[in-house]
């Protein structure tokens, strides 16, 4: 009770509420700009969240995540263009409802949809990640360190088209993980030690300026080949009707508790990401009111059900994406990639002990949620008529000012120890000509994230494991937990390999 | 696969070393991993080397003009880290995002943008500093005025932060509308929009991480 009541102070305060609901309506925009993603948003605000207490800087971040999940459908509603993968789904009915003039209750029914989704599957992670973390009671070397390899080899094998991509830019990610300094000698691990021996290199690559990188910076370089494309024109449309009828909206109760059940469970399941939930919630949907029992409208059509299901669903993502990184460390995908990291860095360490020891930071991460769900349902349906706005700002003002945004954000994590800020500077950029380039060949850069995140505790682990075991490499083997998690991870790689070949 | 070579090359040439009171040589090492990934990724690249398609080569290349735009960040943001420290943030920060937003309106770089580039720079520079001067003399008035007066809110970073916010708008707003209804040549219009945007993001973004958050952004030569 009196953790509960800390988590409550905690996130109940001007400061904090002032920080999420700015979160929310920056995340709002992002997502409603085509091209800038969720994860780009959390990359980009991380430097400010640094500078805030830890809630108040983990409300803004989750602000922005829901925020941009929901904006996306902005985009997607108007213009038949998703903000960002979350919302692919949403272009069909949605936008066929904005060519029948109904393009204010899309936008309603999209905002109500994802007020749902995110709430439902708040209470999922507020119930099963307490339990889930349990299980890490009995994680020791071996076990933390094939949890780590299954985290790297889920991602991979998910996040890209071919899999040897997605491997390669996962021990990329884990490479860059290993320069720095040996962390149980603190000898060096850098080229050229004569010369770089007194640079920031030795601290390693930190996770901030990469994550700016790899995400910000790279997207830059992007949009740029976009450019010459101009501005989009948003439609000039009168927007009325914006809250959707509540007979209609529960009338769909089974459509919104399957996508809310296949949003958050794919969320869960690390590596899987919103845009397979959004599909797979459309197509269940479109099968329910395929039913000649069914009363509602058929999927497809141009109608609310079309636009709630995936809007319901990826919004569910959010809470099922958080289940496994709140209680195993394992991000569900780039975004929540992105706010492992910034957990890790405001000193948050998942599993049982944050549980059993912060128990008022975890409900506090809960009220945080639960407050960012209130404010995006809040402003969107205030803003329904502004936000489509953001959608005339030109790419070309718009890149070098999230490129600015980027330099001084990877600059400010060290902002009193100017060269190391510099340095920092100078990652972000290499790692954002490095994430275009890798874009552009069509890998992924999730897996290089995972593998900077994860590269220490699988190294520290197998090693401490090795060693325990007397030498012996087949430890692993020995450990029932352990054996399982290499299962998953030769699963994760096997399977679509299996079904590749089947397609062909 | 030059990167994994590179890599392995450089983890070939780390001495060894195990942890403390290892005397039976039980851990792997402090080099062992580095090893194992330089060789996972030398075997997967070679692999894609050799898999890559001329379709998927032919699907990475960049259309000229956007080429052009590319290098002209790269250039610009590697300039801009080697001369924030000597310049200052203020004066980096406006003259990478002026120079960015100018060329990127106009979609490509060619050599009669530059007259209006020349000229557009140097009236955004000066912009940028009476902006700047401007915000740095309200928040040095309030503050001796906070401790003459013995007032502990107008010392508050935040409170002076905003109140340079509230100055400093409508005097964006008042130009902006002006120029609006005085300015019709798009050539002109691009100078303006990129000006006012650099004055007003550099302006903000020092609000914010220098005022508010304390961040060490460096003066370089705008010393006041």
């Amino acid at each position: 009770m009196v953790e509960l009541l800390s988590g409550i102070q905690q996130v109940f305060n001007l400061n904090t509420i002032f920080w999420i609901a700015l979160g929310e309506v920056l995340g709002i925009i992002i997502g409603a700009l085509p091209g800038l993603t969720a994860t780009m948003g959390i990359a980009l605000l991380l430097p400010l969240s640094f500078q805030l207490a830890r809630v108040t800087g983990i409300g803004l971040l989750l602000g922005v995540y829901c925020g941009a999940v929901s904006g996306a459908s902005i985009p997607a509603i108007l213009l038949g263009i998703p903000g960002n993968p979350n919302a692919i789904a949403t272009v069909y009915d949605g936008q066929a409802m904005t060519r029948k003039g109904l393009a204010g209750q899309a936008l309603g029914g999209a905002v109500v949809a994802s007020f749902i989704g995110g709430i439902l599957s708040l209470i999922a992670l507020s119930l099963f990640s307490p339990l889930i973390a349990r299980f890490t009671l009995a994680f020791g070397p071996a076990e933390k360190a094939t949890l780590a390899l299954v985290g790297l080899t889920i991602i991979a094998s998910v996040s890209a088209k071919n899999l040897a991509k997605g491997i390669l830019t996962g021990a990329f990610g884990l490479a860059l993980a290993f320069v720095g300094t040996d962390p149980f000698t603190d000898t060096l691990r850098v080229p050229f030690p004569e010369l770089l021996a007194k640079t920031p290199l030795v601290g390693g690559i930190k996770l901030i300026p990469a994550l700016i990188g790899l995400f910000g910076v790279s997207q830059v370089f992007y949009d740029l080949e976009r450019i010459q494309g101009g501005r989009l024109a948003p439609p000039q449309l009168k927007i009325e009707k914006v809250f959707p009828p509540l007979r209609k909206v529960a009338s769909m109760w089974r459509i919104i508790l399957e996508s809310t059940g296949i949003g958050t469970l794919i969320g869960a399941i690390p590596g899987t990401g919103a845009s397979i939930a959004v599909f797979l919630s459309y197509e269940r949907a479109k099968r329910i009111t395929a039913s000649p029992r069914s009363k509602l409208e058929k999927v497809g059509s141009g109608c609310l059900e079309g636009v709630m299901a995936p809007e319901v669903a990826n919004n569910a993502v959010t809470g099922g994406a958080l289940i496994p990184v709140l209680s195993l460390g394992i991000p569900g995908d780039s975004g929540t990639a992105v706010l492992l990291g910034a957990l890790l860095i405001k000193g948050v360490v998942p599993g049982y002990q944050l549980f059993s020891q912060n128990l008022d930071l975890v409900y506090a991460i809960f009220f945080a949620l639960l407050l960012s769900n209130i404010f995006m349902l809040t402003f969107q349906l205030l803003g329904v008529r502004i936000f489509p706005k953001v959608l005339s700002i030109p790419m070309a003002l718009l890149l070098p000012v999230i490129l600015v945004l980027s330099m001084i954000g990877a600059y400010a994590i060290e902002g009193q120890a100017v060269l190391a800020a510099t340095f920092d500077m100078g990652v972000a950029l290499v790692l954002g000509i490095i994430g275009y380039y890798l874009k552009k060949a069509d890998y992924p850069t999730a897996p290089i994230v995972l593998g900077l995140i994860l590269g220490g505790l699988l190294e520290v682990n197998f090693r401490r494991a090795v060693k325990l075991a007397g030498g012996n490499y087949l430890v692993f083997f020995t450990k029932p937990i352990a054996v399982v998690f290499i299962v998953l991870a030769i699963f994760s790689v096997v399977l679509p390999l299996i079904q590749k070949r089947r397609r062909s | 696969m030059i990167v994994s070579l590179l890599y392995l090359a450089f983890c070939f040439s780390l001495e060894q070393y195990r942890m403390i009171g290892d005397e039976r040589g039980w851990d792997p090492g402090s080099r062992a991993l580095p090893i194992a990934m330089g060789f996972l990724m030398l075997g997967l690249s070679t692999y894609l080397v050799f898999k890559e398609t001329t379709k998927e080569q032919a699907e990475r290349s960049i259309p000229a003009g956007a080429r052009n735009l590319i290098l002209l960040t790269i250039f610009l943001s590697v300039l801009y880290i080697l001369v924030f420290r000597s310049l200052g943030f203020i004066l980096s920060t406006a003259i990478l995002l002026f120079t960015l937003i100018y060329f990127n309106y106009h979609g490509n770089i060619r050599l009669e943008l530059f007259p209006g580039f020349a000229a557009g720079l140097v009236s955004s520079t000066a912009f940028v500093l009476l902006v700047y001067t401007a915000g740095r003399f309200i928040t040095r008035s309030l503050f001796y005025l906070g401790r003459a007066r013995d007032f502990e809110l107008l010392t508050s970073k935040v409170f002076s932060a905003f109140t340079v916010f509230v100055v400093v708008v409508p005097m964006f707003a008042v130009i902006l509308v002006f120029l609006r209804k005085t300015v019709n040549k798009p050539r002109v219009r691009s100078v303006l929009v990129a000006g006012l945007t650099a004055a007003g993001v550099t302006e903000g973004l020092y609000l914010v991480f220098k005022q508010i958050f304390l961040v060490s952004l460096a003066r370089g030569i705008v010393f006041w």
